[in-house]
C-alpha cells in the first residue's frame, strides 16, 4: 500500500523548498486521505485529519532523520490528527453510511448491505487506538512489529489491541446476523 | 459461528471499500498555509554556532565526513526509531537553513514560542514578544522583546545577520559543563552543574578569550554577573582541537553540539541565579555590528523576564 517518495523530494522539503513539499503532498495526500477515512469514518473528519497531517508534516519534516521512515513517521502524524480530530468533534451521526466514492471493490466475504452496517456499527464502538490498529495492519498490510513502531508503542499492545477489535468486529457481525426479537402486540 | 480468518477477511474487503482521493481544495489549503507555518529546525545535528569564518566551516566539514565515513563503516544499523530524537545526534557543519534562506517566501514569525521545552522554531521574527518554554534552554519560562524588523531567530538563537561580520545574537543556555580552555578543549570539561558562582567561575578562568572581571547585575528579576568574553583576532582556529573554539558542550553525556565561539566575537555572558539554577544568556556580537544594532540587542537583554520555576513567585522585574 505505501508508495515510495523520492527522497531527494523529501531532503528539498526539508530545507523549507515549498514546491517540493507540493509534490511530497500530491503524492503522499490520497493514501493519508484514505487511512484517516477509514479510521474515522466520516468525510469531513478525515478531510480536516489529512490537512492537519500534512501541515504537522511540513512543519516538523526538518525533525524526521532518516527519509527512508518518511511513510511510517506520516502515518504515525495522521493518526495523532485523527485521535486530535476525534477529541474535537463529534460530527458522527449525519454521516454515517460511507459511501464508494472511488472504485469500489465488490469483494468475496463481503455479501450484503446487512454486513456493511453490521461492521459500520460493529467498528464504530471501536476506540481510535483499536481503529487505527485494524486499518494500519488490515488495509495497509503493514506487518505488527510496523504497526507498533508507527504507533509508538509495543508490539503487545498492539497484538492486544488488534485481538480486543477483531473479537469486538466479530461480535458485531454474529450479533447481528441474530433474528432480532419480535415484538409481541397486547 | 465465524473463523477469526473469515472475520479477517469480510474486514479486509470492506476496508477496500470508501474514499481514498484527497480532494484539490484540501491539498490548496494546505499548500495555502504553507507560508504561515514555520517548519521546527531539529535542534540535536545543530553546533549552535555563530560567528564562524569559511576556514572553520570547512574543518567541521571535512572532520564531520570523516565522523560519518567512520561511524556508517562500523555500525549500518536500521533506523529504530520513526521521527523522534536518538540519543547520539549526529552534527551538523553548519547552522541550518531558514525559510527564507533557502528561497521560500519569508513569514514573519508572531509573537509567541521560539522554543518549547524541546523544540525551537527558526525563521524571521515579528516585532514582539517571544518565550522560552521553561525546562529546554532555561529553568523558568523565558520572555524577551524583539524591538525591530530584521531579527530571525535559529536554533534558539535571536540572531540579525546571522552569520555575517556584523551579527548580533542572543540565547539562552542551561549550561552543565564548560571547557577550561576553548583551543585545546578535548578533555577539559569543568562541572558546573551545582551553582551559578561555579558556572561564573569556571568561565571566568576559561582560557582563550579576552575575560572581563565578572559584575554585578539584575537580569529578568534575578541576580546575575556580567562576564565579558573575547576571542582575539590572534587565535587560530588551525591549531586547536578538531581545528574549531568550543566554549561549552549541550548538556549531557555525549559531549555534542554546544556554544562555539568565533574569533573576533565578544560574548556578554550574564550568569543569571534562577532560584539557585544557573541560566546563562548569552549576547554576542561580531567586530563589525552597528551602534544601531548593539543597542538593540541591549534593549532585547533589557527586556528578558524571567518566572520562577514552578511553584515561587515571581519577583518585580528590573534590569
Amino acid at each position: 500500500m505505501a508508495e515510495d517518495v523520492d527522497p531527494e523530494l523529501i531532503g528539498r522539503a526539508q530545507h523549507g523548498d515549498e514546491q517540493a513539499f507540493a509534490s511530497l503532498a500530491v503524492a503522499a495526500g490520497n493514501r493519508l486521505h484514505a487511512v484517516a477515512h477509514r479510521i474515522l469514518r466520516d468525510t469531513d473528519l478525515a478531510e480536516d485529519a489529512t490537512q492537519q497531517a500534512l501541515l504537522t508534516i511540513w512543519r516538523d519534516l526538518p525533525q524526521l532523520r532518516d527519509p527512508a521512515r518518511f511513510d511510517a513517521w506520516s502515518y504515525r502524524l495522521l493518526v495523532r490528527a485523527c485521535y486530535a480530530e476525534a477529541r474535537r468533534t463529534r460530527r458522527w451521526a449525519p454521516n454515517i453510511r460511507l459511501l464508494p466514492v472511488d472504485d469500489p471493490v465488490e469483494a468475496a466475504g463481503l455479501s450484503s448491505v446487512v454486513d456493511r452496517d453490521q461492521l459500520e456499527r460493529g467498528f464504530r464502538r471501536l476506540s481510535i487506538d483499536h481503529r487505527a490498529v485494524v486499518v494500519l495492519h488490515h488495509y495497509l498490510d503493514l506487518p505488527l512489529d510496523e504497526v507498533a513502531e508507527t504507533l509508538g508503542v509495543p508490539v503487545g499492545t498492539v497484538r492486544s489491541r488488534l485481538h480486543h477489535a477483531m473479537r469486538g468486529l466479530r461480535a458485531a457481525l454474529e450479533a447481528d446476523a441474530r433474528p432480532a426479537p419480535r415484538e409481541v402486540a397486547r | 459461528m465465524s473463523t477469526d480468518r473469515h472475520v479477517a477477511r469480510i474486514v479486509r474487503s470492506w476496508l477496500e471499500e470508501g474514499a481514498t482521493a484527497l480532494p484539490d481544495r484540501v491539498l490548496d489549503n494546505v499548500l495555502d498555509q504553507l507560508p504561515a507555518t514555520p517548519q521546527r529546525r531539529a535542534w540535536w545535528p545543530a553546533w549552535r554556532s555563530y560567528g564562524m569564518n569559511n576556514n572553520m566551516k570547512v574543518a567541521i566539514v571535512a572532520a564531520v565526513a570523516v565522523l560519518v565515513v567512520v561511524v556508517a563503516g562500523i555500525t549500518l544499523l536500521p533506523a529504530g526509531n520513526v521521527g523522534g530524537r536518538g540519543a547520539t545526534p549526529a552534527p551538523s557543519p553548519t547552522p541550518g537553513t531558514s525559510p527564507g534562506a533557502s528561497g521560500a517566501s519569508p513569514s514573519l514569525i508572531p509573537s509567541g514560542r521560539i522554543c518549547t521545552a524541546t523544540d525551537c522554531i527558526a525563521g524571521p521574527l515579528d516585532q514582539g514578544t517571544f518565550s522560552f518554554d521553561e525546562g529546554g534552554t532555561t529553568p523558568g519560562r523565558l520572555t524577551l522583546t524583539v524591538p525591530a524588523v530584521g531579527w530571525a531567530t535559529q536554533d534558539g538563537f535571536v540572531t540579525r545577520n546571522h552569520d555575517q561580520a556584523n551579527e548580533v545574537a542572543l540565547v539562552t543556555w542551561i549550561v552543565s559543563h564548560v571547557y577550561a580552555d576553548i583551543c585545546h578543549w578535548r578533555g577539559s570539561l569543568v562541572d558546573v552543574r551545582t551553582t551559578p558562582d561555579k558556572l561564573a567561575s569556571a568561565l571566568v578562568n576559561q582560557k582563550g578569550r579576552d575575560v572581563s572581571q565578572p559584575t554585578d547585575v539584575t537580569i529578568g528579576g534575578f541576580p546575575a554577573k556580567r562576564i565579558e568574553m573575547t576571542v582575539p583576532a590572534s587565535v587560530d582556529p588551525a591549531a586547536c582541537d578538531d581545528k574549531i573554539l568550543r566554549a561549552w558542550p549541550d548538556a549531557g553525556p555525549d559531549e555534542s553540539g554546544g556554544l562555539l565561539p568565533g574569533v573576533g566575537s565578544t560574548d556578554v555572558v550574564y550568569v543569571v541565579d534562577v532560584d539557585g539554577h544557573p541560566l546563562a544568556v548569552v549576547a554576542r556580537h561580531m567586530g563589525a555590528a552597528s551602534s544601531q544594532d548593539l543597542a538593540d540587542l541591549e534593549a532585547i537583554v533589557s527586556s528578558i523576564r524571567i518566572e520562577h520555576p514552578a511553584g515561587t513567585a515571581s519577583p518585580a522585574p528590573s534590569l
